[in-house]
């Protein structure tokens, strides 16, 4: 394994587990805060062990399937996964639509389930922070396995993940609130031009494309795409516009 | 039964956010594969293509996103 494919691997799994980590954190945070700490910490319990279910399941998988049918199938999920969130974090940038403020939904969610919990088991504060973990958390297997499988980096794209998220819960422990401030947009930006660079490269390969400059053309790929959104972005930007959820 | 369509809705969106743009970007793909499947024109130039049509479609949609809003 070379040090280009871990990095590859590894560097957006890392970002984009971070953004999502930080988008679940707020939920359970939210939960713990409003409705007890009991049923927020067993959501979340019983959400990542879904999460391992689905891997442990999904991953071994991976290996029978042939490389240029999972090259195109898993760049075709990444192509529209990546150029999804790169769409969105142009339109972000530019002011279209509101920034995803952590304090906001924070302060929404907590609204939201104020009211005190019933006796005994609360079963919303636990659906809620089961359905957010496994929901975000799904976005993170999914970059993971695709990434790490495209990429035959599965272990470093984990890595990359697995320190995403000692990263999040560390601070989310230490400040005890939202991470307002994780440049979330900016990393969705990053992500979303990785992985739309990584999908385009390996629908490429799949349908036998040959790439000018070999594998440096994945350089290409992501200053094009790169260039495309901020240049595309600034364009239409205006004034900002309230933050919403 | 909710609860199931709401998962699958979700799902769904982890791809598709605006049905315009994913339906380009798949007839993109469809077009590519036919290219590819055809053998028509020299791989080189499919893969500069294939690479210029996907930006053309990302600028697209972000300023159509930008004008009707």
């Amino acid at each position: 394994m070379t040090y280009a494919q871990v990095l590859v691997a590894a560097l957006p799994a890392f970002l984009a587990s971070t953004v999502e980590f930080v988008e679940a954190l707020t939920i359970v945070l939210a939960v713990g805060v409003t409705r007890g700490w009991r049923q927020s910490l067993l959501g979340t319990l019983a959400g990542v062990i879904t999460l391992a279910a689905l891997v442990a399941i999904f991953g071994p998988l991976l290996k029978y399937v042939p490389l240029a049918v999972l090259q195109l199938v898993i760049g075709a999920l990444l192509l529209f996964f990546g150029m999804r969130w790169l769409r969105k974090a142009a339109l972000r940038y530019a002011n279209v639509i509101a920034l995803h403020d952590e304090e906001k939904a924070f302060a929404k969610e907590t609204a939201r389930l104020q009211g005190g919990a019933p006796q005994g088991f609360d079963f919303v504060a636990f659906a809620t922070t089961y359905q957010a973990v496994v929901l975000e958390g799904l976005e993170v297997v999914f970059i993971v396995l695709a990434v790490g499988s495209a990429a035959k980096a599965l272990v470093p794209a984990t890595i990359g993940a697995a320190i995403a998220g000692v990263f999040v819960i560390g601070a989310g422990i230490l400040v005890h609130k939202p991470l307002s401030r994780i440049p979330e947009n900016a990393l969705k930006f990053v992500v979303g031009v990785m992985l739309s660079a990584f999908g385009a490269f390996w629908v490429g390969e799949g349908f036998k494309f040959e790439w000018p400059g070999s594998d440096l053309s994945l350089i290409l790929l992501i200053i094009g795409f790169g260039l495309v959104a901020l240049v595309t972005g600034t364009l239409v930007r205006r004034a900002p516009v309230v933050a919403t959820k | 039964m909710n609860a199931i369509r709401g998962m699958f809705q979700e799902l769904i969106g982890l791809f598709v956010d605006d049905v315009w743009y994913a339906a380009t970007i798949a007839i993109w793909l469809i077009i590519s594969a036919v290219l590819s499947a055809f053998s028509f024109g020299d791989p080189h130039y499919r893969a500069i293509i294939f690479s210029v049509g996907l930006l053309v479609i990302l600028a697209t949609s972000v300023a159509r996103s930008a004008s009707s809003r």
